[in-house]
């Protein structure tokens, strides 16, 4: 409401405008979290052991489904990129792993501890270098960020300290439990999708890591609206497990917007792109 | 009308003639203990803040922002009081009422469940505990003087809540407690005067009361960082019990013997079943949040006024007047693992001043207190330990018939309590 025209008395128009402007503000979720919670992102030696062990079963299952890409030069390449942006990760103590996979569909996945997948027909959507490494960045954050973990429902919670206490469970229940997690971790990856907060946080962190890396921050936008624009099925599961495309571009565009992040002259490195991935 | 708090303990000409059994007791403050972890050491200021357990207590509408899905949370305290009338006897002689006593301030956990966040809580709202044992010689008339009293009052409150998010900016909540007050007072008086006559007075008063307290809580956040809390209840009594006896027997020419209350009859115990009236509270917060570190909250507790209680021309609970208290409260974490902290509330009577001309009135004694508390945190736990100190002056008459007769009253309270926190 705009206090300048409104037709009521002046005072209730501008109390009316304070409230609707109010009623526009952050969530009490975002304000209310005390210092103290920080103490719970952080995570022991165990914690990081045990989501590295779990990421690597759930990698492992991965594998089961589908088959890598027979080209090694290009799994070369994957990585070496997906390493770069690595080194801005806010997990140093993780090692990282890219590899490619064959598949029907345009999608990226990343298991906890490091373990990221980026299947053939997203690579073949890809235009530069800059834009495989924003896909790459956006998994990474998802690594980062713990998303997987914490949307495992162990033992009510989806805590580290619940899965560090799966990994270490011998018994069979224990195992029962841990199958089920794995289980869990594949549906959220390839059916539910995260949360739809996760995802836009992850394409916010992406941004800052291409960005922290060299790379051009709004290769993702460009990827994304033309994955959006290719209206084939190959993007069905990308939609499927992801917020729609309309949501996550407008959030990009804010972002890039409010960090000056647009008009960089970054570098895209189309040509080396299409060298190392189109023998 | 006569109360059957007051007791008779009379001989012609003696300047004792009628005693004010409860001369301080909780009854008269709406706010008494301060319950909760964090909440105590904010003073009580915690209705716009509420997202801990302690929220089933203060605004059950704010256990939608628990930033965990399982929380316990359990407190502690050792609470010292001290309560002193000045020159009652003889116009010199102070009388001195002390108690230390280990409470179950408060014991909560909850967890969410589908779109609800549910729990359930303990906590001891009101606790007086309080002992005298005092001689004194050679004073008037009197040649010993003897009195002893033993009294304990505690409310338990006990019940599960529930809350739920109607959306970004407004969440509702309820607590059912169940209600369970236990009141209990035994005074011995031993006079004897310099003619060697003596007398002697006993009185026994016990009361139990089961009821419910529903608390009905909104959580409002009509800005940024900004929580605005509103929390309405009352105690409603189902079923009250009282049992009363006194007893008084004295030797003298002319007027040995034993009467019931000075009545010229055998005494006996006496058994109401008349229900006490309890105030409607409404507690109003605003809590501003300005960065993770600081927390910023201020309540106004208001009670209403309550009825009477009578049975025949005997005053079993006594009216209570309209009170408007404040409570304070500040939290600051200067790391991720330690916060300190502070607040300030008031515990005004809920009775009438003391007028010079009137006979049988309560004790009209303000209170202001101070907290302050300490926590460490670890990932999945906190400890706290904290201190909690109020001070009230103001005047009471313990000897409800001599009109022109009150006394200066002072109370000290000093609580030292320890609490646990678990998330999970």
């Amino acid at each position: 409401m705009d206090p300048r025209t409104c037709t009521l008395s002046p005072a209730l128009c501008l109390s009316l405008a304070l409230l609707l402007s109010a009623c526009a503000s952050a969530p009490p979720d975002d304000y209310r979290p005390r210092l103290s919670q920080q103490l719970e992102e952080t995570l022991t030696p165990a914690d990081i052991q045990a989501e590295v062990d779990f990421g690597r079963h759930v990698a492992a299952s991965i594998l089961g489904r589908m088959d890598g890409l027979d080209n090694d030069a290009v799994q070369r390449y994957v990585n070496l990129v997906g390493q770069t942006v690595a080194r801005a990760s806010r997990r140093p103590e993780l090692d990282f792993y890219f590899y490619v996979l064959e598949s029907d569909q345009v999608n990226a996945y990343a298991a906890p501890g490091g373990y990221v997948f980026i299947t053939r027909p997203a690579l073949a959507l890809m235009r530069d270098e800059s834009e495989l490494a924003a896909v790459l960045a956006h998994e990474i954050a998802h690594v980062d960020q713990r998303h997987i973990v914490r949307a495992l429902d162990i033992g009510a919670t989806g805590s580290d300290a619940g899965l560090a206490q799966l990994m270490g469970g011998a018994s069979e229940t224990t195992r029962v439990v841990f199958d089920q997690a794995v289980d869990q971790a594949l549906s959220i990856l390839f059916e539910k999708g995260l949360e739809r907060q996760d995802e836009l946080e992850a394409d916010a962190q992406g941004a800052i890591l291409l960005a922290s890396t060299g790379y051009d921050p709004g290769a993702l936008r460009r990827y994304l609206d033309r994955v959006h624009e290719s209206g084939t099925d190959q993007h069905a599961e990308l939609s499927g497990t992801h917020p729609p495309f309309d949501v996550r571009l407008a959030a990009l565009d804010r972002q890039l917007h409010d960090e000056g992040l647009t008009g960089l002259d970054y570098p895209r490195l189309a040509e080396r792109f299409r060298d190392r991935t189109q023998p | 009308m006569r109360s059957i708090r007051r007791h008779r303990l009379t001989r012609v000409g003696f300047v004792l003639p009628l005693l004010a059994l409860p001369a301080l007791a909780d009854e008269y403050h709406n706010v008494n203990q301060i319950v909760g972890d964090r909440a105590l050491g904010m003073a009580g200021a915690y209705t716009a803040v509420s997202d801990d357990p302690a929220g089933l207590y203060y605004n059950p509408a704010g256990l939608v922002y628990a930033t965990a899905d399982n929380i316990s949370a359990s407190v502690n305290s050792l609470q010292y009081r001290q309560i002193q009338y000045d020159d009652v006897l003889d116009g010199q002689y102070d009388w001195e009422r002390t108690s230390t006593q280990l409470l179950p301030n408060f014991f909560g956990v909850m967890q969410t469940v589908g779109p609800f966040k549910v729990g359930l809580s303990s906590s001891t709202p009101d606790s007086v505990s309080e002992n005298q044992d005092q001689q004194f010689e050679d004073f008037g008339s009197v040649d010993r003087y003897i009195i002893n009293l033993n009294r304990e009052d505690v409310r338990y409150n006990f019940g599960p809540g529930i809350a739920y998010e109607l959306n970004e900016q407004f969440a509702i909540g309820l607590t059912l407690n169940y209600h369970y007050r236990v009141f209990e007072s035994n005074i011995n008086q031993y006079v004897r005067f310099n003619d060697d006559t003596l007398e002697w007075l006993n009185t026994y008063l016990e009361t139990k009361e089961h009821g419910v307290r529903p608390k009905l809580g909104f959580m409002w956040s009509p800005a940024d960082k900004v929580a605005i809390g509103l929390s309405i209840d009352q105690t409603l009594v189902l079923s009250s019990n009282t049992h009363y006896q006194s007893a008084r027997c004295r030797t003298g020419t002319g007027s040995s013997g034993c009467d019931a209350d000075g009545e010229e009859a055998v005494p006996e115990i006496q058994t109401f079943n008349d229900v006490r009236l309890y105030p409607v509270q409404v507690r109003t917060g605003i809590a501003w949040f300005p960065n993770p570190a600081l927390l910023l909250s201020a309540d106004m507790i208001f009670h209403t006024g309550a009825g009477a209680t009578e049975n025949d021309d005997i005053i079993v609970f006594s009216e209570r007047e309209p009170t408007l208290d404040v409570a304070l409260g500040a939290e600051y974490y200067w790391t991720p693992r330690y916060a300190v902290r502070g607040g300030v509330f008031t515990a005004n009577a809920n009775t009438p001043e003391l007028e010079l001309g009137k006979t049988f009135q309560d004790p009209h004694i303000d209170i202001i207190g101070l907290t302050t508390s300490l926590s460490r945190f670890t990932r999945d736990s906190s400890i706290t330990m904290g201190v909690m100190a109020s001070r009230g002056e103001g005047e009471s008459q313990l000897f409800g018939d001599l009109k022109n007769l009150v006394q200066d009253t002072t109370v000290m309270d000093v609580s030292v309590f320890l609490s646990t926190s678990y998330r999970y």
